[in-house]
């Protein structure tokens, strides 16, 4: 197993593993030699239930088409830092609302010790309400606060959120929901998918009906799930399910060999004796930091 | 676009005519693509009628147009073709400033209460969409149909000396107020909120060449391309089934710059029109065709609003276009022009991030819409309402064309 010392956690991000270096601000690093490893969050199901009891070498991942030697994470290394994002935009009332911020306190209330949230929220502004905290009280009052209504810039609010995700030192993920395609954001979908590949959150979205717009495509990429709903009232539920699908999900790291380093890594990964395996479908590497 | 460099603060105009982002998207209903049929009029015109288009004081909710009001839109309309009527120059443009008055004071009532402007059925309809959703139905004043019909008549008019004379030319003076009631209408329709082809339409059948008609025709075909229609579009039947029915994004942007093109040709000064088609064919994919265009329209002295859509429009296909560096020098000048505007921060985490910095990225977002940054009471910003605000903006040319009664 790798160290791991004060490095922002990524869920499959290059993640410079310092050696001899004191801990650095964690998305400024400087580096005097580095070893990147990858993390990748993963999920295991058969007939659709969660399979649990797989070990490192049931996997196999393939870099680039490369085959990967890999390591099996405790899941307690890493807690889960989850960015809840919630749509505010005036195609919801004030009913509807409230069956979101219910939601979004009810993963509050679900956090476990050492585990955190964050909170986005969006119409066509985006407010991030809160960064990374460990305070349910204090984030739970922010889950209601009160937002202009507006149009639905889904894809700028999924751009700040995986941002925010970057700063996470645990596992990133992204809870979303919105009622709606987007309508008015600044990115396109084009560009959203360009910030999931080059950020490390887990994607899941919960939306009313079957207008995802880019939010298939994105839960896809990053490994995450894409839940349609019919009833607000259910969104806590599906909320509370896809936090808990967390804590049966797999952490694999493995460190890069026989690839180059900087662009797209295709990621596959499979499981020995089959099954359904959810995990994000690449990774970015960038030039090496040292003077960034 | 005129080339003046004072201009009232937009925004703040913006602020209070949008509120919450509604758009309406006018429809011809199906089979009454054409002006409707006016009832037969067997009523001589109304002395009261008359009365009221000499009396009314343009921009005033006064007694001539309460009166104007309670007299069916079609007797007026049927008056309209009568010969002393049409003789009378001064009379026509005070007509037209009635209907029109009469219809803005009859949308802004309707918009309050909610309900149609009127009973009597002058058009197809309107959807009234909010973020996408349709939330109504909206029948447009008929006095809109009434004062085009006087805008008709004073775009070839002549005077009644000249009329015997075949090679006479409609007045050029009077040509002139017509066109400006074009104008103003789309623009003012646009401002609004309201995509409809019909007033751009018309008023291209007399002014062919007129590089402004183009612009707002193709304004009309871009708001048709954004997502708030889009998403209306593509889960409503009704909404795709009615004439005049916005089609596909990529079909209204080749629409939209088709239109750009021809307003470009006529007027190569033009500068919105170049804004608006590096616009349009940035998000067909042409980056370095939008950069091209949207770095000559900067040569030119831009009002406000349109020196930060231009800028937004220039980093966001440099940044497509991977040229990074000159991205972000755009959107830091996006940012400086509009501090609290969202997307030069959403364009600058864009390009930190590309550019391998997400701690730059998340910081760029943060600065403006981070904790303990409240969120700004309404949008009006360049990005969110980029097809509402033309040069001069709707209100000013409402206010020179109410000049024109003298």
């Amino acid at each position: 197993m790798i160290a791991f010392r004060g490095v922002a956690w990524l869920a499959v991000l290059v993640v410079p593993a310092m050696l001899g270096v004191s801990a650095a601000t964690p998305q400024q690093p400087i580096f005097s030699a580095r070893v990147d490893t990858v993390r990748v969050d993963v999920d295991v199901r058969r007939g659709g239930r969660p399979v649990t009891s797989l070990g490192a070498g049931d996997f196999e991942v393939f870099d680039n088409g490369v085959a990967q030697k890999v390591d099996l994470m405790a899941a307690a290394a890493a807690p889960l830092d989850v960015v809840i994002v919630l749509d505010t935009s005036q195609s919801l009332d004030a009913k509807a609302r409230s069956h979101l911020n219910a939601a979004g306190a009810a993963v509050i209330d679900a956090l476990q010790p050492g585990e955190r949230a964050a909170l986005v929220a969006f119409s066509d502004r985006i407010a991030i309400r809160s960064l990374f905290s460990s305070d349910p009280t204090a984030l739970k009052a922010l889950v209601g606060a009160p937002m202009p209504a507006g149009d639905t810039a889904v894809n700028d609010a999924a751009h700040a959120a995986m941002l925010v995700g970057t700063a996470a030192s645990g596992r990133p993920i992204v809870i979303l929901f919105s009622d709606g395609a987007d309508t008015t954001s600044f990115l396109d979908d084009r560009a959203v998918l360009d910030t999931a590949r080059r950020t490390g959150s887990v994607v899941c979205a919960v939306t009313l009906g079957d207008r995802g717009g880019v939010l298939p495509a994105l839960t896809d990429l990053t490994g995450g799930v894409f839940v349609k709903e019919s009833s607000l009232a259910r969104v806590a539920t599906r909320f509370a399910e896809i936090l808990q699908s967390f804590r049966r999900r797999y952490l694999l790291s493995f460190t890069p060999a026989g690839v180059a380093r900087e662009g797209w890594h295709a990621l596959t990964v499979k499981v020995k004796g089959g099954g359904e395996v959810r995990a994000r479908s690449g990774y970015w590497s960038d030039a090496p930091a040292t003077t960034r | 676009m005129p080339r003046r460099t004072h201009r009232p603060p937009v925004s703040a105009l913006l602020r209070r005519a949008i509120g919450v982002s509604l758009l309406v998207v006018s429809l011809a209903a199906p089979g009454t693509a054409g002006a409707p049929a006016l009832p037969a009029d067997d009523d001589p015109p109304t002395a009261a009628w008359k009365l009221a288009v000499w009396r009314h004081i343009p921009g005033k909710a006064d007694g001539a147009l309460q009166t104007a009001a309670d007299i069916p839109y079609w007797r007026a309309a049927n008056a309209l073709k009568g010969k002393d009527a049409l003789d009378d120059r001064r009379f026509l443009i005070r007509a037209l400033i009635l209907h029109t008055d009469l219809a803005i004071v009859q949308r802004q009532t309707a918009e309050r209460r909610g309900t149609s402007a009127a009973d009597e059925r002058a058009d197809g309809g309107s959807f009234v969409l909010a973020d996408g959703h349709a939330t109504g139905r909206r029948q447009g004043s008929p006095h809109w149909s009434v004062a085009m019909q006087v805008a008709v008549i004073l775009a070839t008019w002549r005077a009644p000396e000249s009329r015997r004379n075949p090679d006479a030319t409609p007045d050029a003076e009077t040509r002139r107020i017509a066109l400006s009631w074009f104008h103003t209408v789309n623009a003012l329709f646009l401002h609004w909120g309201e995509g409809s082809l019909r007033y751009a339409d018309t008023g291209l059948l007399h002014y062919p060449g007129d590089a402004v008609l183009h612009l707002y025709l193709g304004t009309v075909h871009q708001m048709y391309a954004n997502g708030r229609v889009q998403q209306f579009i593509s889960a409503s039947a009704e909404g795709r089934g009615a004439a005049n029915a916005p089609q596909t994004a990529s079909v209204e942007l080749a629409r939209a710059e088709t239109d750009l093109r021809r307003a470009l040709a006529l007027d190569p000064t033009l500068a919105e029109a170049r804004i608006r088609l590096a616009h349009v064919v940035g998000d067909l994919g042409r980056h370095d065709e939008a950069i091209g265009l949207v770095e000559d329209a900067l040569r030119a002295t831009l009002p406000p609003f349109f020196l930060t859509y231009a800028t937004l429009i220039l980093g966001r296909n440099q940044t497509r276009a991977g040229r990074l560096d000159e991205a972000r020098t755009a959107f830091d000048r996006a940012a400086i022009l509009a501090p609290t505007a969202q997307a030069p921060r959403i364009g600058r985490s864009q390009v930190a991030l590309m550019a391998g910095r997400p701690a730059d990225a998340l910081s760029a977002l943060t600065d403006v819409l981070g904790p303990d940054r409240p969120p700004a009471e309404a949008p009006a910003e360049a990005w969110a309402i980029y097809f509402r605000v033309h040069d001069p903006v709707a209100t000013e040319q409402l206010a020179t064309l109410r000049s024109e009664v003298r």
